[in-house]
């Protein structure tokens, strides 16, 4: 039950002096309960790209689906950035439930979904649910405009640059928000160019680069080329880097920093650090090194 | 989005004329519009406007355009200049005491055509000169008032502010638009009543993200010790000998023929 | 005589209650220091930066720059640049918005002229002079912007997160920007919370609740990957490695957050040291 772009163009302004390519022939499946990394630099149709799939802009050419059903508004959750800059209800709760309301939810119903998101953000809905959502302190507002689109239950969540302007703790929330989302089954998409925060969090990746999609593959495959990177416009992650440095062999490079550190500390062997093996890590040097 | 009198580019004469002097020629048009009387002088008045037409290379369209909105009222004027309750030589009755006077309909008609040359020549103005050349025309000349404690620098900032951020904000209800409609809300459906109340999500935060960019400007306003004064411009635009020519030209012009029309 | 910040204390008041945004913090900078605020969101980053400015009258304690006090004086003498470049200029042209705040200091025409040559010629701008700002990347806005404050020659000048909302190309012309206005003799507080930038810096300051909970030496905070978690800063992954690198004794190098100069010193250290295991 993939979600999927076939062939997908879009162009503003088409037919006026003004017209601007902004996605040519992107063709993209977003499955159940994986997580798709989407980046490029500047200009190349990320946000473009993820509106077509969330059915708020129409394609100007190809078709967004799910199993055949075109996509329309709301049948795809879609978190922007800043997203505190859609809260207007009263009372937080009639914020979160509004979602759920358009989607057809009953009142109660939409108040249960309400408060189940709030939860899941952190958020007390007995404490926060009656307060107005333009008392809130930044970091909270952002949880319960992420919270209002966490309530409609989609089986797709799109996140546009999700960690732009957040501090360690707000990163690494939204980290276990998209990595508890995808093991639920939801299928998440990541546009973001803080390729640092989801260098190991994501299954398959996307490149754009001036409004095509230049590659597409799995997390491995992209975590052992760096020519890839390149051709996007973009600079090879910096541990990726330092391992490349070393004379790691291109392959599924480690972006787990205690495996690298162990790895170059050992006199870093090729052919690298293989991913997914753990290494003990024990902390200032008492001697108990790590299995291979 | 843009307004439909807005600026139309180009490199004609009437683009190129100093925006002081055609805010100066735009009054005294006015001025002759309607001080001059009779036919006669609306048709003057009407070969000016064409020739700024055609000086300007506007399309004739464009300028009545501004007129769309109040054709009603200037066929309301027509029609009530037509009727008559009193009992006129030239009348025909219509209905009890109200009969229909050719005289007045054209009497009407002349009031009609009059605001529609007014609303031409205003059309001109707008559709060859850039609105932040328009604004620093109208902050040059309210200058003079500064002497009588008006706060021309302050007035001058925040109409040239509410200017630069006409798009920005345009941007930022689309934004939200967007986000809400990816929360499933409908706009442009339902009923009258619906419809309205589908925006009450779009302009809260809106209103909510105006302020705080109110605050922001401030800050920024303050941090460059702005105390009201108004701006230095570099780059200022020069009258060049032409502009002086026609806005004398213009000015005389239309006081002769005012007087003797 | 550095801009100095003595003792403040400020607390906002909201609805009901006060949330007291920073407490009995001292602060300085020099001219041509430069110096790195860091702390996690709602540490009392921007309150500091606004009180640097004048913008807001401390509860408690004084600020003052070359001696100077006041919210004019201090107008003056510190410059702020901030993370919307959008809320940050106004004028039509490149020209017109670094003339905006030199004209603002009553200073003659001609003056005006000059200084806004040579801001625009410090900052590479020259050749974009008369475009229009809102035509221009988010990373030549925000060089607009600090040519703008520098046109104004302050002594100082605050940048309170001036790369958030850019993209990497941005984000290094404007650090290189910033590198621009310490070698003109600006003192520079450049107030982050990307860990990166604070390795070109002369001193390190953390902020954790509207304290000041560590200052010194950008060297020691990177190398201390235990403090840098304490104190709620998110190192990178490369810099957590440089941690655990420096935790088993290697020598970190001045910059360890470059993956080359990283690598460079690793090989280093395992060539004297041999392998070892952690």
């Amino acid at each position: 039950m993939s979600l999927t772009l076939a062939h997908v163009g879009c162009t503003y302004n088409s037919g006026t002096s003004l017209a601007h390519e902004a996605l040519i022939d992107v063709s993209l499946a977003i499955e159940p309960g994986r997580v798709l990394l989407v980046t490029g630099a500047t200009g190349s149709g990320k946000s473009t790209l993820l509106r077509c799939a969330a059915g708020l802009l129409a394609p100007t050419t190809g078709t967004v689906d799910i199993e055949g059903t075109p996509v329309i508004p709301g049948d795809v959750g879609i978190v922007f950035q800043r997203p505190d800059a859609q809260l207007f209800a009263a009372t937080v709760l009639d914020d979160v439930a509004f979602g759920p309301r358009n989607r057809s939810r009953t009142p109660t119903q939409a108040k249960e979904d309400a408060r189940e998101a709030l939860a899941r953000v952190g958020l007390d809905p007995d404490v926060y649910g009656a307060r107005s959502p333009f008392a809130l302190s930044g970091g909270q507002a952002r949880r319960v405009a992420i919270a209002g689109v966490l309530a409609m239950r989609s089986r797709y969540l799109l996140f546009d640059e999700p960690t732009a302007g957040l501090d360690a703790s707000g990163r690494a929330f939204i980290l276990d928000l998209v990595v508890s989302l995808a093991h639920e089954g939801v299928g998440v998409v990541v546009v973001t160019h803080d390729l640092d925060a989801f260098l190991d969090v994501f299954d398959r990746a996307a490149l754009l680069r001036k409004g095509r999609s230049i590659w597409q593959g799995t997390s491995c495959a992209l975590l052992g080329d760096s020519i890839l990177f390149e051709r996007a416009g973009l600079e090879v992650p910096e541990l990726l880097a330092f391992e490349l440095t070393l004379g790691a062999q291109p392959g599924c490079l480690s972006t787990n920093p205690d495996e690298v550190a162990s790895w170059a500390l050992g006199g870093y062997p090729l052919p690298g650090p293989a991913r997914g093996v753990h290494v003990h890590a024990h902390g200032e040097g008492d001697g108990v090194g790590g299995r291979p | 989005m843009m307004p439909s009198v807005a600026y139309l580019p180009g490199e004609t004469p009437l683009h190129r004329l100093d925006a002081r002097v055609k805010l100066a020629l735009l009054a005294a048009y006015t001025f002759l519009l309607f001080t001059s009387d009779g036919w006669v002088g609306l048709a003057c008045c009407l070969s000016l406007a064409l020739f700024g037409l055609v000086v300007g290379k506007v399309p004739l369209g464009h300028a009545l355009r501004g007129a769309g909105p109040i054709a009603l009222l200037l066929a309301l004027t027509v029609i009530a200049n037509a009727l008559s309750l009193a009992h006129p030589a030239d009348g025909a009755a219509i209905v009890g005491s109200l009969s229909f006077t050719p005289a007045g309909m054209l009497h009407g008609m002349y009031l009609a055509v009059r605001i529609i040359l007014l609303i031409v020549a205003a059309a001109l103005l707008s559709l060859t000169t850039t609105p932040v050349a328009l604004m620093d025309a109208f902050t040059a000349l309210l200058r003079p008032l500064g002497r009588w404690n008006v706060p021309v620098g302050d007035v001058a900032m925040m109409c040239s502010i509410a200017l630069r951020f006409i798009p920005v904000i345009a941007d930022e209800a689309d934004r939200i638009v967007t986000a809400q409609r990816a929360r499933g809300a409908r706009f442009g459906e339902g009923g009258p009543v619906a419809r309205v109340r589908a925006w009450g999500p779009v302009l809260v935060p809106l209103l909510v993200s105006l302020f705080h960019r109110a605050d922001a400007l401030a800050d920024m306003l303050d941090g460059r010790c702005f105390t009201g004064a108004l701006r230095t411009r570099l780059d200022a635009p020069r009258m060049r000998h032409v502009d002086w020519a026609v806005l004398l030209g213009g000015c005389t012009a239309s006081v002769l023929l005012g007087i003797y029309l | 005589m550095p801009l100095r910040l003595e003792h403040i204390s400020y607390a906002y008041r909201l609805g009901r209650g006060t949330f007291k945004a920073l407490d009995d913090v001292c602060f300085h900078v020099d001219p041509g220091e430069r110096v790195a605020v860091v702390g996690p969101n709602g540490s009392g980053k921007s309150t500091l930066a606004r009180m640097a400015q004048g913008l807001l009258v401390p509860d408690q304690g004084l600020v003052s720059a070359d001696g100077v006090t006041g919210t004019e004086g201090l107008c003056r003498r510190v410059g702020v640049v901030g993370q919307d470049p959008e809320d940050q200029i106004i004028s039509s042209s490149v020209q017109d918005e670094v003339a905006f705040g030199i004209g603002n200091l009553g200073v003659p025409v001609d003056e005006v002229q000059r200084r806004v040559d040579a801001a625009l010629a410090t900052m590479g701008l020259s050749d974009m002079r008369r475009r229009d700002p809102a035509m221009l990347s988010g990373g030549e806005r925000q060089r607009v912007v600090i040519a703008a404050v520098l046109a104004m020659r302050p002594s100082y000048v605050v940048l309170d997160e001036p790369t958030t909302m850019l993209d990497t190309p941005g984000r290094r012309e404007v650090l290189d920007a910033v590198t621009v206005l310490v070698r003109v003799g600006c003192g520079v507080v450049h107030i982050t919370h990307d860990l990166d930038d604070v390795v070109p810096c002369d001193r390190a300051v953390v902020l954790h609740s509207g304290h000041i909970a560590y200052e010194g030496e950008p060297h020691d905070l990177l190398g201390d990957g235990g403090r840098l978690r304490e104190l709620g800063l998110g190192p990178s992954r490369l810099l957590v490695v440089a941690n655990h690198l420096a935790a088993a004794g290697m020598t970190l190098p001045a910059d360890p957050t470059h993956p080359r100069v990283l690598a460079a010193a690793l090989a280093d250290h395992v060539r004297r040291v041999g392998p070892t295991c952690r």
